[in-house]
């Protein structure tokens, strides 16, 4: 009977509070505090059922209670924490995986650290040109005991976290004469710092030269082929 | 009082990882910028925009650079965003021919644009492999963009008309 009348009492009070979402945790406050006003009254000495109805005339008007809580629980506010907490667990787990994906590249080498050491000569190279939005640097020029050349190289964009189209061509290999050089490039696209290789014959020049000359864009990269050492 | 703080920092959160993933993900709120940026991408341009054209959720920008003719497509993408599509490079177009294009697809959507150099064409017409016939009488600093909708559908031939219906110039698709 105590129960009832106590579960009454929050009943009216939730049918003011719109959002439903709230209810199970309103319920169960309103429940802890008839509980401690039933237990308080008792304890002073009331009945049981006296101290019941007196912990709920404690509580106030139900409709009033409603209302005022209906305010503090309104529901534009409920649905836009409920929908932004959806969304923000969503975006964070999309953020991670792209992410990761991206810093895939960072791990990814055209030529592995094994092969390079067992390379004849290593030519350090050390060249940065700006490209519209992209960093290119030329990093090394190795050379294999075979008579072929292998020109690393890395980029990134300077749009951050920027997704762009795939590098393309780095320019054309020449030699000191400028006669043009049959060459084949391979690198990664779509990370963060993507590497990749320029490989071809060794010319029998003293220099190699990279050219780039497209759509207004110009670079130049003279590589001496004297010098350079091993690993 | 509370739960308002919550959800503005949930909004503040959201914004930041929208902007994280646009970034990645090459998504703009307007058009103009993916195309800007899918031809800086691609280290061509800017290029002069001639013309803008909607069509099925596509917009095309009818491009010059130099002398290099381009119709870059800029995709709608997730209701409000756009990400750049395809054919952001430009086309060298004959001088010595009266009229010339190229044609392009994707997906369900083709486009023919070229340029026209006799002053005498005043219509281009292309037929199409489903029977479709696009005309337009319509150019743009001397040239014109046809666009049409059709799985598997290319041209089979452009035709460039002077004001009494006469032929000047033709391009054929084999």
């Amino acid at each position: 009977m105590r129960m009832d009348e106590q579960r009454q009492y929050i009943e009216l009070v939730l049918s003011r509070v719109r959002f439903r979402f709230d209810h199970a945790k309103i319920r169960d406050e309103l429940q802890a505090h008839l509980e401690d006003a039933t237990e308080w009254y008792c304890n002073g000495g009331m009945a049981p059922d006296a101290a019941n109805r007196a912990a709920i005339a404690s509580m106030g008007d139900a409709q009033e209670v409603g209302r005022a809580l209906d305010r503090v629980h309104h529901p534009l506010i409920g649905w836009l924490w409920r929908v932004s907490n959806w969304l923000v667990r969503i975006l964070a787990v999309c953020c991670i995986v792209t992410l990761l994906t991206g810093m895939g590249s960072l791990f990814s080498r055209p030529i592995s650290r094994r092969d390079r050491n067992a390379m004849e000569r290593i030519i350090p190279v050390d060249r940065t040109v700006e490209m519209d939005e992209r960093v290119l640097t030329f990093d090394e020029l190795l050379c294999d005991d075979t008579g072929k050349f292998y020109l690393t190289y890395h980029h990134y964009s300077k749009r951050w976290l920027g997704s762009g189209w795939s590098l393309g061509t780095v320019g054309e290999i020449s030699d000191g004469e400028g006669n043009a050089l049959s060459a084949i490039s391979r690198g990664e696209n779509g990370g963060w710092i993507c590497y990749g290789v320029v490989s071809g014959d060794l010319p029998q020049s003293d220099t190699l030269v990279l050219t780039y000359d497209r759509f207004g864009r110009y670079y130049q990269i003279v590589i001496p082929l004297e010098g350079g050492g091993t690993q | 009082m509370k739960r308002l703080k919550k959800t503005l920092v949930n909004a503040i959160a959201i914004a930041l990882m929208g902007f994280v993933l646009m970034s990645a993900n090459g998504l703009f709120f307007s058009a103009e910028s993916a195309h800007r940026a899918s031809e800086s991408g691609l280290h061509y341009g800017p290029s002069e925009v001639v013309h803008v054209q909607d069509f099925g959720g596509v917009r095309h920008f009818l491009c010059r650079y130099d002398s290099l003719i381009s119709c870059d497509t800029i995709h709608r993408t997730l209701g409000i965003f756009w990400r750049k599509g395809n054919h952001s490079f430009g086309y060298l177009f004959k001088e010595d021919k009266p009229m010339d294009c190229i044609w392009d697809s994707a997906l369900d959507k083709g486009k023919i644009y070229g340029k026209v150099q006799d002053a005498r064409i005043v219509r281009i017409e292309a037929t199409l492999s489903d029977g479709q016939i696009l005309q337009t009488d319509r150019f743009y600093d001397g040239l014109f963009l046809l666009l049409w909708e059709g799985k598997g559908v290319n041209p089979e031939m452009v035709r460039a008309y002077d004001q009494n219906g006469a032929v000047i110039a033709h391009r054929d698709f084999p």
